[in-house]
């Protein structure tokens, strides 16, 4: 009978194996297959060894689209946690029309980035642009070195915004009130009462936004596709639109294989330092 | 009888997976359940799809067993996803390409002169065979040509700027003031309209006319040449337009800012900000349908080596990897005929490759009071190539944003042309 129900649970996992395995084992064992081979697309297939790692190891332009990420994720991670603390703070009180607030928050995330990109960049257009047309003064916003990086950067905390105040929002709601009330007693008030109750009461979903902001930033490509390619100059040539250059503009999928196994790599040992950190100072259950 | 419910989830999961692949196998069918052929044809603007569909609605009456299917992909993605399904085993039978000679070196086109016969491109255009001529062979049905660039004319903001129209004929650029023409033309324009021109990183329309006008080339014996005196003439003189405001900036017209602003010299037009508007056959009917001013055409500026454009031509490639090699080849040869190639022309889309159809497409246009000899004109004398070989669009990724830069005014011209010929060759020589 256990045998027999066994059988049965294999038998209903299998579509989920199926997937796991089409979808995810097997394009990272290409990927890193690709990553020693050779190839244009087109042509054969041959091994290459080690050639597309140098390569791509000493190419200093992915080494600066890896410094252009790493900008990025300093501006857009801490403004759309911080933001987002801000807007749940406001969106956990269960006032009359926070619910219809908090889909509008999260609408911006739930749309398609290439069609968020192609708004933005109508907003950001220097002749006849939303925003100069604002300001009334003429701003080239996703052309200028010193902008386009933080322009794109805004584009991305605007569309996260909403999702990263909804997890606030529920670990916010999750708190017992009793002991909100207790700590109300002994003068937690206001600030304090945030400063010293509810976000150290808040850590694993910091912990959970954080990291998934992180992972988010590092896997843009979309936004920016949509909205500077990468220019001016590659000051916005973040490791998602340089993969995507390497393998389809470039036509070398052996190269940006490499990359992505690098970007993994990078990403694995961030996510693992904020597990680190997290870990030490989780240290309450209710 | 009841099943127990383990039963019923097992056989439910083996229910779903057969529909799967039932559906699969419906989508990926070659037949149309009639039992025609289906030959599958991707072209990448939409504007076509009429003029094709009533070409090919022409060949199904005579060959019923065949049903051609078109599939359009918009251009800004066309090349990527073209490369990738032909990886991928999944690309078209028939495909529009212009830089096939990746496709062509790996094989995986139809030898169209061993498809069709060696006398087949005898009745297309010779420079559009010569274009898709590569090692011996023949790997394209050359569709239609663009023509050569003109300047199309806002007339209304010339008579506001009391400029004769056969000025802006008779203009001539120059990188010596003394014998510029050009530039103190489109000062006289500044007056009146938001900009007189669209100097802009345009390879087709702007640089590629004035680099050939200044006696350059894109390319010398496979490699590029533009970081040479008549390539620092030609980018020092359009650059100088944008820098000095007689030009949309660079920002409103590069690829820096974004993927859609190819249009805004476009769009400037149609709007009546712009006075001219040098560009190609491929925007003569949106100009004409949505103009709400009078406006010709007149010859691009003549430069230190005359007048001298590029004439690109469009080919229809055949899938060498198709399930339907001699329905592909009777669809090949109705498009490539003087009969089933007419039907580009008829209604003013393009100039049909077949040289015989290429009256269709002028008397179309003369029967709406437009006279598109500029577009033909400017062929007499030299042309000059529009580049290409193994690796040609990653030279061309790889060199557009140092030029972006430079338009921008953020790079010299001799270190932009040093720096992108430099990236370029390099990109070239990945391959």
């Amino acid at each position: 009978m256990d045998r027999r129900r066994a059988a049965v649970g294999y038998a209903l996992l299998l579509p989920s194996l199926v997937g796991v395995g089409c979808f995810l084992l097997l394009p990272i064992a290409v990927v890193l297959w690709l990553s020693v081979h050779s190839w244009n697309l087109l042509g054969p297939i041959e091994f290459s060894g080690w050639d597309n790692w140098r390569s791509v190891l000493t190419d200093r332009r992915f080494g600066h689209s890896i410094l252009v990420t790493l900008a990025l994720t300093a501006i857009v991670v801490p403004a759309q946690t911080a933001l987002g603390f801000a807007v749940a703070a406001m969106l956990a009180r269960r006032g009359r029309g926070s619910t219809v607030l908090r889909v509008m928050y999260a609408l911006p995330w739930m749309c398609a980035p290439v069609a968020v990109g192609v708004v933005w960049q109508w907003i950001f257009a220097p002749t006849g642009g939303a925003l100069n047309a604002l300001l009334g003064e003429r701003v080239e916003w996703l052309s200028s070195p010193a902008l386009a990086l933080p322009a794109v950067a805004a584009v991305l905390v605007w569309t996260n915004l909403g999702y990263v105040a909804l997890f606030f929002v529920a670990g916010i709601r999750a708190i017992p009130g009793e002991i909100l009330d207790a700590g109300a007693l002994d003068g937690a008030v206001g600030w304090r009462r945030i400063r010293w109750l509810i976000l150290p009461l808040l850590r694993p979903t910091m912990f959970f936004v954080l990291v998934t902001g992180v992972l988010t930033v590092f896997q843009t490509f979309d936004a920016v596709y949509a909205l500077t390619r990468g220019g001016p100059d590659h000051r916005t040539d973040v490791v998602g639109m340089r993969i995507y250059s390497e393998a389809f503009e470039a036509a070398h999928p052996g190269r940006a294989a490499v990359m992505a196994v690098v970007v993994f790599a990078v990403m694995f040992v961030i996510t693992l330092a904020q597990h680190r950190y997290f870990r030490e100072r989780v240290s309450h259950e209710y | 009888m009841s099943l127990k419910p383990a039963t019923r989830a097992v056989l439910g999961v083996l229910l779903v997976a057969v529909l799967l692949v039932a559906a699969a196998l419906w989508l990926g069918r070659d037949s149309d359940g009639g039992g025609r052929t289906v030959v599958r044809m991707r072209i990448w603007d939409m504007s076509f799809v009429a003029p094709y569909r009533a070409a090919l609605d022409e060949f199904e009456r005579a060959n019923p067993e065949i049903e051609v299917r078109i599939t359009q992909v918009p251009w800004s993605s066309y090349a990527q996803k073209l490369r990738l399904d032909a990886a991928g085993g999944i690309a078209d039978d028939l495909f529009w390409t212009n830089l096939y000679e990746d496709y062509a070196d790996s094989g995986h086109l139809l030898d169209i002169g061993a498809a069709l016969g060696p006398d087949a491109a005898r009745a297309w255009d010779p420079q559009a065979v010569a274009q898709y001529t590569r090692g011996g062979k023949l790997w394209a049905v050359p569709q239609f040509v663009d023509g050569g660039t003109a300047v199309y004319v806002n007339l209304d903001l010339l008579a506001q700027a009391g400029v004769d129209p056969a000025e802006v004929a008779a203009a001539h650029w120059s990188p010596d003031p003394g014998q510029d023409t050009f530039r103190p033309l489109l000062r006289r324009l500044a007056g009146v309209s938001t900009w007189p021109y669209n100097a802009a990183n345009d390879f087709q329309s702007i640089s590629l006319p004035y680099l050939g006008s200044a006696g350059g080339q894109l390319q010398r014996d496979g490699r590029f040449d533009i970081d040479s005196p008549p390539g620092r003439d030609a980018f020092g003189y359009t650059v100088g337009l944008v820098a000095a405001g007689l030009s949309p900036s660079a920002a409103d017209t590069g690829t820096s800012g974004g993927s859609t602003n190819a249009d805004f010299a476009k769009n400037a037009f149609l709007q009546g900000k712009l006075a001219l508007f040098q560009s190609g056959t491929f925007n003569l009917a949106t100009v004409a349908r949505h103009t709400g001013f009078r406006w010709g055409l007149a010859m691009i500026p003549a430069g230190p080596a005359g007048r001298v454009s590029a004439n690109n031509a469009i080919g229809l490639a055949g899938n060498a990897a198709t399930a339907h090699p001699e329905a592909m080849r009777r669809v090949l040869a109705w498009l490539g005929s003087a009969a089933g190639n007419r039907y580009l022309g008829t209604a003013g889309a393009t100039i049909p490759a077949v040289v015989s159809d290429q009256q269709v497409y002028r008397d179309y246009w003369a029967g709406h009071g437009v006279d598109v000899s500029p577009f033909f004109e400017v062929l007499r004398g030299t042309t000059i190539a529009a580049g290409g070989g193994t690796g040609f669009p990653a030279a061309l990724q790889a060199m557009t944003p140092i030029l972006d830069e430079m338009y921008l005014g953020r790079i010299p011209v001799a270190d932009a042309l040093s720096r992108a010929q430099r990236e370029g060759n390099a990109a070239l020589a990945q391959r």
